[in-house]
C-alpha cells in the first residue's frame, strides 16, 4: 500500500518537473525512500505500530507532504538551470565540477521545496491548529498529549519531506549535464 | 602547450548546423581576434576550446594530442575564458579571486598579486562584488581567471558592455599580459578597430565557416576574399550612416 501510494505521488509530483529526464522515477525513489526512513524510526522508536492501522494513515501524511515538496523542488530546479546558465558556465569555466557548478542551484531548489514545511512548523498551535491535534482534544484525550502526538506528526512530515527533496535535488541536477561536466 | 588545431570541426544543434569545416591553427603567445556577423558561430568556436561543447565532427588537437583525451577539468584550467557580463559571486572580491584555486585545494594565494595584474589597488580585496563598476567587474572577472594559471584566455566580447574608458583599460591590461605572462588570447569582437589595435592574427567567421583567417595587418589592409570585403566595408559603412 505505501509503495501504491509512493508511485501515485511521484506520479502527480513529477509534472512538475516535466522536460527533466527520469524524473518519475527519481521523485518516486526520493518519496519511497523518506517514507520508508522516517516510518522504520516511528516503529523502531514504538511510536508507532506496525499494524495496517497505524501505517497507512501515518504514510499517506508524510508521502502527501513529500509529494508537494518534491515537485516545488524539481520544478524550481529546472527554473534555475535555465535562468541561471551563464552562472553556471561561469563555474564550469572556473574548473567546477557539473555539482560544483550546480551547488548554488541546488540549495535553492530544496529551500523552495522545504518552504512549506518550515513555514507551517513555526506557527505551528499558534496561527496553525492541525487537524489531528483537534481531533484528539475534541475526542477527549488530554491537551498535552495531542500536543504531543502533534509534534511527533510534524517532525516526521518534516523529516520525510528533508529526505525526499535533499534526495530528488541530488538525482535530478545530474540530468542538466553530460558525464563530461556540460551543461546540455 | 604551443597550439591549438582544429581538423574539420563541425559543431550541430538538433537540426541547426552552427560550424561547418572548421580548420584553424592557433599558436601560443599571441592575440587571435575572431570577427563576424551575429549569429555566425563565434562564441560556439571558443566554447569548444575549453569543451563547454564537444564537435559533433571532426577534431581538436593541443599539441598534436586529441582534446577528448584530456582532463576536463584541468582543460578548463588551462584554457580560462571570460564572458560579456562577468558574472562574479556573491560576496568579495578575494572570494572570487580565490574560488578556482579553492577547487584545486589551493587555500593562500596572494590576492594582491593578482589585485595587481590587473590594475586595481590592494583595498579591492575586502570590497564586495556590487559596490563594483562595469570596468572594475570585467577587471575582477580576468583577475580571477588568472588565478588559475592558465595558458589560453578565451574572451568573449569582453568590452562589449563598456564605456570607452574601461575598453581601452581592458585592452591595455590584456597586451600587457600577453608580454608580461606570454599568455594567449582569443578575443571575440564585434569593433573591428579594436581587432586592429589588440589583434595578432584575424578570424573570420561567416554563417558557421571559416572565411579567411591572418595576420591583422594584412587582413584588414588586403582581404583575399569578397565576403570578407563586403563584411568590412558593412562594417565601415554602417558606422557613417
Amino acid at each position: 500500500m505505501v509503495i501504491v501510494m509512493s508511485i501515485v505521488a511521484g506520479n502527480n509530483a513529477a509534472k512538475r518537473g516535466r522536460g527533466i529526464p527520469y524524473v518519475f522515477y527519481f521523485i518516486t525513489i526520493s518519496i519511497a525512500f523518506g517514507a520508508a526512513i522516517t516510518l522504520t524510526a516511528l516503529i523502531l522508536f514504538g511510536s508507532i505500530h506496525f499494524r495496517p492501522q497505524e501505517v497507512i494513515p501515518v504514510s499517506g501524511m508524510i508521502i502527501g507532504n513529500a509529494m508537494v515538496s518534491s515537485g516545488l523542488t524539481v520544478s524550481r530546479l529546472k527554473d534555475e538551470m535555465k535562468n541561471r546558465r551563464h552562472e553556471i558556465e561561469t563555474y564550469l569555466s572556473l574548473g567546477a565540477n557539473s555539482r560544483q557548478a550546480s551547488q548554488k542551484i541546488i540549495k535553492t531548489a530544496i529551500k523552495t521545496g522545504m518552504m512549506p514545511t518550515i513555514d507551517s512548523m513555526k506557527t505551528l498551535g499558534i496561527v496553525q491548529l492541525p487537524g489531528m491535534m483537534t481531533g484528539l482534544i475534541l475526542g477527549g484525550v488530554d491537551p498535552i498529549n495531542a500536543v504531543k502526538y502533534q509534534m511527533m506528526v510534524t517532525f516526521m512530515m518534516t523529516s520525510t519531506t528533508a529526505i525526499a527533496c535533499f534526495s530528488v535535488a541530488l538525482l535530478s541536477y545530474t540530468r542538466f549535464f553530460t558525464p563530461n561536466h556540460q551543461l546540455i | 602547450m604551443k597550439e591549438i588545431k582544429f581538423i574539420d570541426v563541425s559543431f550541430s544543434d538538433s537540426d541547426d548546423v552552427i560550424l561547418e569545416d572548421i580548420t584553424l591553427e592557433i599558436y601560443m603567445g599571441h592575440i587571435y581576434t575572431i570577427i563576424g556577423p551575429s549569429g555566425a558561430g563565434k562564441s560556439t568556436l571558443i566554447k569548444l576550446i575549453n569543451r563547454l561543447i564537444d564537435p559533433t565532427e571532426g577534431k581538436i588537437l593541443i599539441d598534436g594530442n586529441d582534446i577528448m583525451n584530456y582532463d576536463i577539468i584541468q582543460l578548463r584550467r588551462k584554457i580560462g575564458m571570460v564572458f560579456q557580463q562577468p558574472y562574479l559571486f556573491e560576496g568579495t572580491v578575494e572570494d572570487n579571486i580565490k574560488y578556482g584555486p579553492m577547487l584545486k585545494g589551493k587555500r593562500d594565494i596572494d590576492v594582491e598579486y593578482y589585485l595587481r595584474i590587473v590594475g586595481l589597488d590592494k583595498s579591492y580585496s575586502k570590497k564586495k562584488v556590487d559596490d563594483l563598476s562595469g570596468g572594475e567587474a570585467q577587471r575582477i572577472s580576468i583577475a580571477r581567471t588568472l588565478a588559475n594559471e592558465p595558458e589560453v584566455l578565451l574572451l568573449d566580447e569582453p568590452t562589449s558592455a563598456l564605456d570607452p574608458a574601461s575598453t581601452q583599460v581592458i585592452e591595455e591590461l590584456v597586451m600587457d599580459l600577453k608580454n608580461k605572462l606570454n599568455l594567449t588570447f582569443i578575443w571575440i569582437t564585434h569593433n573591428m578597430e579594436q581587432a586592429k589595435r589588440v589583434g595578432d592574427y584575424t578570424i573570420f567567421i561567416n554563417k558557421g565557416r571559416l572565411v579567411e583567417y591572418g595576420e591583422t595587418r594584412n587582413f584588414f589592409s588586403n582581404p583575399k576574399f569578397d565576403v570578407t570585403k563586403l563584411f568590412i566595408c558593412w562594417i565601415h559603412s554602417s558606422l557613417y550612416f
